[in-house]
């Protein structure tokens, strides 16, 4: 493989292109909202590092935090918004594109 | 390398994806606690219809009422024990959500249409055995939905048991014998599938 057909990685959007975000906004694809403790047990990691990248997430406003209650007990939700929808099917298109270019080598 | 890596972050994306899309089906405590109520409910009718068990006419209406009370508190309660569980908001989780709520809303509707019928133009208890061949239709219809939907294949087993059950149900309209054979019919196309939702419930987080 030639420097050239080397996949421009610059053009995929850097707030999603983060391992934990990128599981964060996968899982959300598929269950949304998600609560705090679900994301945070799906994706393994601890609550400080999974609430950092949501701050992220939330800044580029692709996730919504929604702080209420179960029963007695707080509980966080994380909704995915139609921005973070519209921004996590444009990353799959990029990544499917600058893959595309190199299969074809 | 940062493109294998990149390989790699896909790959546990798309496992987080899979994952979410394959969530359990967390509603088997609703079935399970409807499937119940109905065959004692059924059977109940059955034994006073049959002249098995000798209650005055009236109390019928007594136990449907108790029915719908019973099922209705009953769900507000086990609503409340589902916060905490994992994948409670997938396509699959919610899709079965809404497909029983307006199948109980159909139910609902076929009941008070059939309320007006028998008030307004005398008691047909016949007409009224119709709900039963209606609710299978109905059950059939939500599990069939369910299992296109989820790719839960082992739902077209309950889905044919209660399309076959509505046709029993019609051919069984007007006899004694019809509560009977529905409350056996609800075991298999209720209470088992329910239970085996549960036993592949996802633990809570919290």
């Amino acid at each position: 493989m030639s420097v050239e057909d080397t996949p421009d990685l610059t053009k995929l959007d850097d707030v999603i292109h983060g391992r934990l975000r990128l599981g964060v906004m996968a899982y959300l694809s598929a269950v949304n909202p998600a609560s705090f403790a679900e994301l945070a047990k799906k994706t393994a990691t601890t609550n400080g590092n999974l609430s950092t990248h949501l701050s992220r997430l939330e800044k580029a406003g692709y996730v919504r935090q929604e702080k209420g209650f179960s029963g007695k007990r707080p509980q966080t939700l994380v909704h995915m918004t139609s921005a973070g929808r519209s921004a996590w099917i444009d990353y799959l298109s990029t990544m499917k594109q600058l893959l595309s270019n190199d299969l074809e080598i | 390398m940062e493109q294998q890596q990149v390989l790699a972050d896909l790959e546990y994306a798309k496992t987080l994806a899979e994952d979410g899309v394959k969530s359990p089906l967390v509603g088997g405590r609703f079935g399970l606690m409807w499937g119940v109520l109905l065959v004692i409910t059924f059977t109940v009718q059955w034994a006073f219809l049959s002249g098995t068990v000798e209650l005055p006419q009236h109390y019928l209406g007594f136990l449907w009422l108790g029915f719908g009370v019973v099922g209705g508190i009953g769900t507000f309660l086990l609503d409340r024990s589902l916060r905490d569980k994992p994948g409670l908001r997938s396509v699959g989780n919610r899709l079965d959500n809404a497909i029983w709520l307006f199948f109980s809303l159909a139910m609902a509707a076929c009941f008070v249409g059939l309320l007006v019928y028998m008030s307004t133009r005398g008691a047909d208890y016949p007409m009224f055995d119709t709900m039963v061949a209606i609710g299978f239709a109905g059950q059939g219809m939500a599990y069939g939905t369910l299992s296109q939907v989820t790719g839960q294949r082992w739902m077209l087993l309950p889905a044919t048991a209660a399309l076959l059950m509505a046709v029993v149900a019609f051919a069984l309209l007007a006899t004694v014998v019809l509560y009977l054979v529905a409350a056996i019919g609800i075991v298999f196309t209720v209470v088992l599938p329910s239970v085996h939702q549960l036993r592949n419930e996802p633990a809570d987080v919290s």
